[in-house]
Order: structure tokens, then C-alpha cells, then sequence
């Protein structure tokens, strides 16, 4: 029977088409990564010329490759020193463009002002990694995080490595954005893609005749229900290496082994920009399954195919807007339960990239959790939790 | 109750109920179904279709039970639908697959292997006449073609209990003709229920009919004893077309042709002739049927 679902499902031309979009959202999402990248050239005269591509993070790479190793307070000196220098030379920038990475920490720890005009104290590069956990502080101190929040962030921060480690890694951060795009691109069409699975069969009639055979109940709702899962799994899995090929070739692959805090120097992620990738590709198809296996349940309740995509799509418009609206407005997301039940929805998985760089816990009753724990948990829970509501419901079904 | 592959279990409604908000669609239905072809007769809206959807289990009575030997088809679960054939009144399959791959998918489904599913697939497609296009896509068949399609899987599994919603609909005559012939071979130690409106779909065939007015039972027996159970005969006769009402007044008009201008040909039911050159004639279950649905105290 699985055999038999598995070539059903292959030969259906929406199948052909879910594998094409995936493939081609996994194209686009890779030319992004690559092509978004630009950096500037000065020439002999002291003109500015952009390079975009593979070219530029190439360049970068190259220029960069003097920061390589422990980010050491000393090494930050001799930065600081030369980004003071920059400000009294005449608009050559040559030599700083060596230190971008590190020089846009100085803005994320100094005041405005002094980051503008050049006139930053030594203490920005003496007492740098001081400085850095002030600054934290008063962002968790803005949000109005309380004690046992702050005392969770501490311990999270005590494991992050310092000195932070550099390897050069231009272009990671933006590859990791559009990483976290395919997995959303991937989900809503796993969404459209599942979201006919039964629902169509009740409409159509087909349902009928299925249900009056010997296995046409729980173990061929199994059978679906596992079939289309693995199969999207399958394309996922696919579409992140058609991803991630090309985007390997061009971009330093030592770069991942950074401190994560290159991307967001106060977050308190205790990982290299390589975990943080493993993470955001098992997270992310995580959350594609657990997508596909939560649309397979609503589409088991539901009679026909708009209703089952509808409730899928307000329940993954609601989650977006939580992500993008509502984190922006709300202090202390810590223990606020809208923001607990959205990082529980199957869908959650695709943003983690975002959620490592920043300040994300959940706590209620004295309990503090890291979102990643919550999110990776909920996936996994709502994957056999729906599988099963999805098998209750269809062996009840009647026609 | 151990099941035998030699020994046929009656299936048997008990007081068989199916309330929706507005209306009974099914009122307390008591038939117990013996080996060979009975006929569900009823009009439609009758609760034909209700009334059979609770026999193969995909919609569950409100009151009552289904027995299938002594036990209820609730109990049996899988046990009842390996023995189970059923062409549903709207049939529905997956547009993706062809024939061939269609009839396998659903011989999976009812636990037939592989080997097994090929010779049997090769037998019906012969019996139904669409050996030549089984490696076609269904959504491409007419829908004389699907309907044959319906009837195929449902005989897949060598059914025990056949059951078939208004299976002739869309067939043309001879392939109505091979329908019957073939459903009255495969009887004999089998039961097979078709439910229809269209009387001469079982006329010759049928051993027992059921006949179903506002979902409730109405009359069940042999179509001998049916017809015989009304007090009326048929009638023959040529009359002037202003004549209508008058025997419409008195007696039951079954059918009627145009002669000519001014006169009609009419088949009707009586007790006695209403004009004195009415020719008698053998009343049929056509007959018998169209009285049942006319009548309001019925």
C-alpha cells in the first residue's frame, strides 16, 4: 500500500509541480545568496567602484583573511587604531576596508556619535568584551526582561567563546538569510501542496469507495499521511543541497567555524556560524514536515480543499505577523502567551536563523526557556501529535 | 462466530435509523438480506443512497444496528469490508492514475498481492470491455466508461456482499444487458444489492425486492408476491385525449403514447375497466412500483 501511495503521489502532476517550485525557489534563494553580495574597490585616483557576486565576496574574503583567528582585545586595538586613522586621511579607505568586520562591532558598542567622527576611546577595544555585556544588559534592561530572565541570558552567555573566533565569512550572513527564505518558501508550498490530500478525496467521491475496502481506514490513512511526508522530506532535502552547492563553491567554507557574534556581536548564542547553519537546515526541515503533517490534519476535517488551505494560511499568516510585527512592538516577550503559541506552531522551525541572533526566550511560572528548545520540541511534538488527530479524524469521517 | 469461506452470513438491518435535523432520512428499517440479487426500489430522495451508505459503513446510523451474521458491522470493522464490493452513486477515483494503476491501487487496499491483483484485473476489464484502455487515464473515459470502471473495483475483492448504487447509470442498453447478465451469474452464492430507481434494471433479475418511500420501508418480497399483493390489474385501452382526467379520477395512469390528434393510447391500473374495450394485462413490477410512490397513504 505504501508502495502503491508513494507512485500515486509521484505521478500526479501536482507532485511535478511541487518538486519544480521547490527546485526553483532553491535557484533563486541560491543566486540571492550569491548575488547580493558587493563590496567597493577605490582605484589609482581614489574613485569608488562596486563589485556585486562571487566576485566581490571572493575580495572580501581576501581582504578580511588579516582578522583571521581569536578576536583578542589587543587585535581590536590595532583595529580601532586604524579605523582613528581613516577619519584623517583624505577619503582613502583602502586600508580600513581590511577590518570591516570587526569595525562594525565599534558602532553595535559605542555611542553614535563617537562611531560617526572617529572619536571612539580606547576603552572600546581595551574593555571591549566589558563593553559588550553592558550593552546587553541595557537591551535586556529596554525590554523589560526581569531577574531570572536576565540570570538565563547570563548563563547562556557564559558558554559563548571568548575570544570570539574569526575566519573569513563574507557572504554566510546573507546565505543564511536567504536559507531561511527557502524554508518558508517551502513550507507554504508544502502547505498548498498537502492541503488537497484528503479533503479532495471527500469532495471527489474517491474517498468512498477507499473506506468500504479491508485496509481503507487507519492503515491507509497511515499510508498517505507517511507517503506525502516522506516525499516532501525527500524534496526538501533536495532542494537545500541545490541550495547550498553552489553557494558552498563560492563561499569560504571555514568561514562557518566565526562566532556567531559576526553576524550580531551581542547576541548571546553560544555557537559558531557552522552550528548555527546545521541548526537552521534541521530546524528548517523540521519545520517543513511539521508543516506538511499539521496541513494532512486540518485536511482530514475538512470537506474540501479551500477550507483545509484557508485555515493553513491564517494560521501561517497569523504566525508571520507575530514574527514581524508584533516583535517589534512587544517589550517582554518573555511571558507573553501569544508569542509562546506561535513559536509552538509547526511552522516556527523556518525563522530560527533570526531567532539565534537575538534575545528569544519564553518564561512562565519562574521557568525559562531558550525558544530553540520550545521550537525544536513543538515540531517534533506536533508531528506525531497531528499524525494521530489526523488518523482520529479520518477514521471517522463519514461520506 | 467463526467466518467460513463456503457458508454466506444474511446481512441484516435492525430497526435502522438515520435522523438528520429536518427530516428521517431513514425510519426504522428492518431487511434482512439473503444470497442473491435484491433490488432497493425508491424515488429519488427516497433514502436509497442513506440507507445504503450505512450498510458499507461510511455513515453511521443514528439508532439501530447492521448485523452481518451475528455480529455488527461496528464490531467486525475490517472483518465485514474484506467480504464488502461497493459502487458508490457518485463515483469518484484519483484523476492521476490510469486504469490499470487505479484498479491495483485499490486492490492494495483490499489486501489482494500483487500477483493475485494482475489476474484479476486481466478477468474484469474483459467482463467491462475496457481491456483495450487500461493503461488510459480515467478522467479521459466517458461516463459509461467510468461507470464500468466503478463496477470493476467493486468486484476486485470477489465480494461476498455486493452493493451497487444506481450501477447502470450512463450504460447504454447492450452494455445494461451484459450488467445484468453478468451480475446474475455472480450471484448465486453471493448477495447483491442494487439500488435504483429504474424499474427494469431488475425486473427480470432480481429474486427480492425492497421498495423505500420517505425513508421507510415500505414493501420487500419477491417481485411475484409484490405484484400479486395489489388488489388492481393493468389496463389497455384507446381513448379520446379529453378522457385523461377521467380515468385519472378513478383508476392510476402508468403510461400513455400519442396515436393520433385527437386520441391516446393509455396503460392504467384498476379494479375494475374503466371502458368497456380495455384490454387486461399482466400488471408489472413498473406497475406495482409507480402505484407504491403515488399513493399518499403509503
Amino acid at each position: 500500500m505504501y508502495e502503491n501511495e508513494l507512485k500515486r503521489i509521484i505521478k500526479s502532476n501536482k507532485s511535478i509541480l511541487f518538486i519544480s517550485l521547490a527546485i526553483i525557489a532553491a535557484i533563486f534563494c541560491s543566486y540571492q545568496a550569491i548575488n547580493n553580495a558587493r563590496t567597493s574597490i577605490f582605484d589609482s585616483k581614489g574613485e569608488e567602484r562596486v563589485i556585486t557576486g562571487a566576485e566581490a565576496i571572493r575580495l572580501d574574503n581576501q581582504r578580511w583573511s588579516a582578522l583571521k583567528g581569536d578576536l583578542t582585545e589587543d587585535k581590536i586595538m590595532i583595529v580601532l587604531n586604524k579605523y582613528r586613522d581613516s577619519f584623517s586621511k583624505d577619503n582613502s579607505s583602502d586600508d580600513i576596508i581590511n577590518y570591516i568586520p570587526v569595525v562594525c562591532m565599534f558602532e553595535s558598542i559605542s555611542s553614535d556619535k563617537g562611531y560617526k567622527n572617529g572619536n571612539l576611546p580606547d576603552t572600546v577595544a581595551k574593555a571591549f568584551y566589558e563593553n559588550r555585556n553592558k550593552k546587553q544588559y541595557e537591551i535586556l534592561i529596554k525590554n523589560s526582561f526581569n531577574k531570572d530572565e536576565i540570570d538565563y541570558f547570563d548563563k547562556l552567555e557564559s558558554k559563548v567563546k571568548k575570544p570570539f573566533y574569526y575566519s573569513p565569512n563574507a557572504g554566510w550572513a546573507n546565505a543564511l538569510n536567504n536559507l531561511a527564505m527557502l524554508y518558508s518558501i517551502l513550507c507554504v508550498i508544502s502547505l498548498l501542496y498537502a492541503a488537497p490530500s484528503f479533503s479532495n478525496a471527500y469532495k471527489n467521491g474517491a474517498d468512498e469507495v477507499i473506506r468500504t475496502t479491508e485496509f481503507g481506514r487507519k492503515k491507509f490513512a497511515k499510508a498517505k499521511i507517511l507517503s506525502t511526508t516522506l516525499f516532501v522530506l525527500t524534496i526538501s532535502v533536495i532542494a537545500t543541497v541545490v541550495y547550498l552547492l553552489p553557494v558552498a563553491r563560492v563561499l569560504e567554507i571555514k568561514g562557518l567555524d566565526s562566532s556567531i557574534q559576526f553576524m550580531a556581536l551581542n547576541s548571546p548564542t553560544p555557537m559558531t556560524c557552522g552550528e548555527v547553519l546545521n541548526f537552521v537546515v534541521g530546524f528548517g526541515i523540521l519545520s517543513v514536515v511539521s508543516s506538511t503533517v499539521f496541513t494532512m490534519f486540518v485536511s482530514s476535517a475538512c470537506k474540501n480543499s479551500i477550507s483545509s488551505v484557508s485555515i493553513v494560511f491564517i494560521v501561517l499568516a497569523t504566525y508571520v505577523l507575530e514574527s514581524f510585527y508584533l516583535k517589534s512592538t512587544v517589550k517582554n516577550a518573555g511571558n507573553n502567551v501569544f508569542k509562546l503559541l506561535m513559536d509552538m506552531t509547526p511552522f516556527a522551525g523556518f525563522n530560527i536563523y533570526y531567532v539565534f541572533l537575538g534575545y528569544e526566550i519564553h518564561s512562565f511560572a519562574g521557568i525559562v526557556t531558550w525558544t530553540p528548545f520550545i521550537i525544536v520540541a513543538a515540531s517534533i511534538i506536533s508531528v506525531v501529535l497531528f499524525y494521530k488527530l489526523a488518523l482520529n479524524i479520518y477514521e471517522k469521517h463519514e461520506c | 462466530m467463526k467466518f467460513t469461506l463456503y457458508g454466506f452470513m444474511n446481512l441484516k438491518t435492525v430497526s435502522l435509523t438515520k435522523n438528520y435535523r429536518s427530516h428521517n432520512a431513514v425510519d426504522k428499517i428492518d431487511l434482512e438480506f439473503t444470497p442473491g440479487i435484491w433490488g432497493l426500489l425508491g424515488a429519488n430522495g427516497a433514502g436509497k443512497t442513506t440507507f445504503i451508505k450505512m450498510l458499507v459503513g461510511v455513515l453511521n446510523p443514528t439508532s439501530g444496528d447492521i448485523l452481518f451474521g451475528d455480529n455488527s458491522i461496528k464490531e467486525l470493522e475490517e472483518k465485514y469490508r474484506k467480504k464488502l464490493g461497493y459502487l458508490p452513486q457518485k463515483f469518484g477515483y484519483y484523476e492521476e492514475l490510469n486504469l490499470n494503476d487505479y484498479l491495483l491501487y485499490v486492490a492494495a487496499l483490499k489486501g489482494i498481492s500483487k500477483k493475485d491483483a494482475k489476474g484479476k484485473i486481466s478477468y474484469l476489464l474483459e467482463k467491462v470491455s475496457l481491456t483495450d484502455v487500461q493503461y488510459k487515464k480515467i478522467r479521459t473515459f466517458s461516463g459509461g466508461m467510468k461507470q464500468r470502471v466503478g463496477i470493476a473495483q467493486a468486484l476486485l475483492n470477489d465480494p461476498q456482499v455486493l452493493i451497487l448504487d444506481e450501477p447502470t447509470a450512463g450504460l447504454d442498453i447492450e452494455e445494461r444487458r451484459k450488467f445484468r447478465e453478468f451480475i446474475t451469474n455472480y450471484s448465486r452464492e453471493r448477495m447483491v444489492l442494487i439500488s435504483t430507481h429504474i424499474v427494469s434494471d431488475i425486473e427480470f433479475i432480481a429474486n427480492n425486492i425492497a421498495v423505500i418511500k420517505k425513508g421507510k420501508l415500505v414493501a420487500s418480497g419477491s417481485p411475484n408476491d409484490l405484484i400479486s399483493s395489489l388488489a388492481f390489474s393493468a389496463w389497455e385501452v384507446s381513448i379520446p385525449v379529453r378522457e385523461k382526467n377521467k380515468i385519472e379520477q378513478s383508476g392510476l395512469i402508468i403510461n400513455y403514447h400519442n396515436e393520433d390528434k385527437e386520441d391516446i393510447f393509455v396503460r392504467y391500473i384498476s379494479n375494475d375497466p374503466l371502458y368497456c374495450d380495455s384490454e387486461r394485462k399482466n400488471v408489472t413490477l413498473e406497475d406495482y412500483y409507480i402505484y407504491i410512490n403515488s399513493r399518499e397513504e403509503i
